[in-house]
């Protein structure tokens, strides 16, 4: 599940120019967005596993950028071990908000989520809005690290979608 | 040699300080002094069984919780902490990570101890679904707070993992090269960068599996939890089962793999020769990264409904999990030892006593993972037999080896220490004993009152428990003694 990345030390020098990986990004954005807000009116809802699959896209398209952007800002005294040996804050709270992630799947259970659109819809925002978090955090805390709490963020979906909430 | 850890001096005389030899002693401390009160309980157990003391039954089954959720907790406490000395100078880890993971366990031993103490939970460790909430004799807050508990210990875990996989990816640019795979595949290799030495293999492919299996416990926990506030809450019970072995399995699994890498790292101390990370080395370690994920299908035989690839899968897997062990860690230690004129005191005699163990526990395993001889010996002691062969008689005496190495080994062996050897090794062997004959005979495990021969053999272990302790006590006195000496003399220790 996790995957071997050309490592995020050299990954900017391989993507070409970083416009047009900026755009995919972008692109990609817009359309987990567009799931995120539109998909809990469309009415009847796909499989429990297709559902959790479709969260983890999600959640990796927010890490994704979260990644990019941690990337460009520069280092600052409260972040993780290279700017300030011995910091475990920020590390903690990307385990944390993964942890956070996997407790709001609780509410994804039955035919709930689809009698409360509006929830439906905070739910989404929410888990992207953590993996971001998780991912920034990651690496504020080591480079590489964000990609990794991102990946298992993509991984706790894809347990997900064995079987959570079915029954 | 890259393998030696450079031991880093603690500051002498100041009050504590957090240094990565302090919250290593604190984990090792808090880890022995519980496993030593939990042996007792067990061999409460023991006596129970062999009708010598009689405990209300719904005390057995949440002592036996207890037990096994405690065991398995403190022992992987205790070999995370090991590990991490021995790869944190080379990974460049923080002593205040390991810190907050070990809080974390802390929170979690103490919500198992009132839930099940105070609560009376009584599930077992295993928690299967829906064992914790039908019929149960303990109040539901006991289930939350036995949840709860071992929620706090898999997410002290999942920073640990996280930790060392990040470590990982910084200093070598990616987990392939964080399992030595450049040793195998060459253009892998950065130029100028030397390959992973085996204890930090050790350690990614312990990162990789524990941050998996723990994620797998987080989402069966919070779907019982969820199943907990709301009852309506769908759990399959084939689903739970799966998820919930998935992560029992690989969390079991890890303690002797943790211990592995400690092996790697202090072994060739004992023996004067290097252990170092070739092609072979490396591939072993992938397949045991794959196998502990997939081998866990050994516990659903009797479940006629599971899909029969998976039950294909954990079997083959089951088989292939001895290779790599068997044929690069067991083999390597031995011809690493044979003719070293290797130096025997506590921490090298329980190395290799610890291998034996693992080898003969991973035997018993294999038996017991056949399908054919799974009919006879499905949920008798023999199952308990071989996980204590190799978590007792494995795991825990690389964790004491460890500990004895990390206080300091200068003086030859003291008289007491060779004594509590004996009654250690030979306590265990008899007690262990008495649990595969048991199993043969086919006396079921997690029974407060067993069927015949299981109380006479019940009564040869209690006995054999007391001799274990006896020997435990001389050991563990022995290693603080000399853990007290070298704090006044830091960089005598290790
Ligand atoms: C002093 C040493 C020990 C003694 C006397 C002891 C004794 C026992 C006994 C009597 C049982 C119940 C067997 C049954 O009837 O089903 C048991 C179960 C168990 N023990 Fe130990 N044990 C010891 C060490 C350990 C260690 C070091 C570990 C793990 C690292 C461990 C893990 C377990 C587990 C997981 C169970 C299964 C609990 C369950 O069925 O839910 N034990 N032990
Ligand atoms: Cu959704």
């Amino acid at each position: 599940m996790i995957k071997e990345r050309p490592s995020g030390v050299d990954a900017e020098a391989t993507v070409g120019p970083s416009w047009v990986a900026d755009a995919a990004l972008g692109i990609a954005f817009a359309a987990a967005l567009a799931y995120a807000v539109l998909s809990p009116f469309a009415g009847e809802a796909p499989s429990v596993a297709l559902h959790h699959l479709a969260h983890g896209a999600i959640m990796v398209v927010a890490g994704a950028v979260g990644i990019r952007i941690a990337r460009r800002v520069p280092p600052t005294a409260g972040d993780g071990q290279d700017a300030h040996p011995g910091g475990s804050r920020p590390l903690v709270l990307a385990v944390l908000a993964e942890a956070a992630a996997i407790a709001l799947m609780a509410f994804d259970a039955g035919s709930w989520l689809d009698r409360h659109p509006a929830l439906h819809l905070a739910m989404h925002l929410t888990l992207m809005a953590l993996t971001f978090a998780a991912a920034v955090w990651g690496e504020r805390y080591r480079r590489g690290a964000g990609t990794l709490v991102t990946a298992m963020m993509a991984a706790m979906a894809a347990i997900a979608a064995t079987g959570f909430g079915a029954g | 040699m890259a393998t030696q850890p450079v031991t880093v001096p603690a500051p002498v005389r100041r009050s504590w300080a957090l240094t990565p030899r302090s919250v290593v002693s604190i984990c090792l401390s808090t880890s022995f002094v519980l496993i030593y009160v939990l042996g007792m309980v067990g061999g409460i157990m023991r006596a129970n069984q062999a009708a010598v003391v009689h405990l209300p039954l719904d005390t057995f089954y949440s002592l036996l919780t207890l037990h096994g959720t405690g065991m398995i907790a403190l022992v992987t406490l205790a070999m995370a902490a090991g590990l991490w000395y021995a790869v944190h100078d080379i990974l460049d880890l923080r002593p205040r990570v390991l810190m907050v993971g070990f809080a974390l366990f802390c929170l979690g031993i103490v919500l198992v101890l009132v839930a099940t103490l105070v609560g009376g939970f009584a599930a077992g460790w295993t928690f299967l679904y829906p064992l914790p909430f039908v019929n149960t004799t303990w109040p539901a807050w006991a289930t939350l707070a036995f949840l709860l508990g071992v929620l706090a210990v898999g997410l002290g875990f999942s920073i640990y993992c996280m930790d060392i996989l990040t470590a990982v990816v910084g200093r070598y640019g990616g987990l392939l090269r964080g399992l030595g795979l450049d040793a195998l595949i060459p253009a892998l290799g950065r130029p100028g960068q030397e390959v992973a030495p085996p204890p930090v293999i050790a350690a990614t492919m312990v990162g990789i599996d524990g941050a998996i299996g723990t994620l797998a416990g987080a989402v069966i926990l919070i779907a019982l939890l969820a199943h907990y506030v709301n009852p309506a809450f769908p759990i399959d019970a084939l689903w739970a089962k799966n998820v919930t072995y998935f992560f029992g399995h690989i969390i079991a699994n890890l303690d002797i793999y943790l211990a592995a890498g400690t092996i790697y790292a202090y072994l060739p101390t004992y023996a004067g020769r290097e252990w170092k990370t070739n092609g072979v080395l490396a591939l072993s370690w992938v397949g045991s990264l794959v196998f502990v994920l997939t081998a866990y299908g050994h516990h659903l035989y009797m479940d006629f409904v599971q899909p029969p690839a998976l039950q294909f899968l954990g079997e083959s897997t089951s088989y292939l999990a001895s290779v790599p062990p068997a044929v690069v860690t067991i083999f390597g230690a031995v011809l690493l030892v044979y003719r070293s004129g290797i130096r025997w005191h506590v921490g090298s005699v329980l190395l290799y006593a610890g291998l034996v163990g693992w080898a003969v526990g991973g035997t018993a395993a294999e038996l017991d993972a056949s399908i054919p001889f799974n009919f006879v010996l499905h949920n008798t002691l023999w199952v308990v037999a071989h996980f204590h062969t190799y978590l007792l008689g494995g795991a825990f005496l690389f964790a004491i080896a460890f500990a004895s190495h990390f206080a300091g080994e200068r003086e030859a062996m003291s008289g007491w220490a060779r004594a509590g050897l004996w009654l250690l090794l030979g306590g265990i062997t008899l007690f262990l004993a008495s649990f595969y004959v048991s199993g043969l005979e086919g006396v079921p495990r997690r029974e407060a009152i067993q069927p015949a021969p299981g109380p006479v053999l019940s009564l040869y272990a209690t006995a054999a428990v007391a001799v274990l302790l006896a020997g435990l006590t001389l050991v563990l006195l022995d290693v603080w003694h000399r853990a007290r000496r070298s704090r006044a003399f830091p960089e005598e220790a290790a």
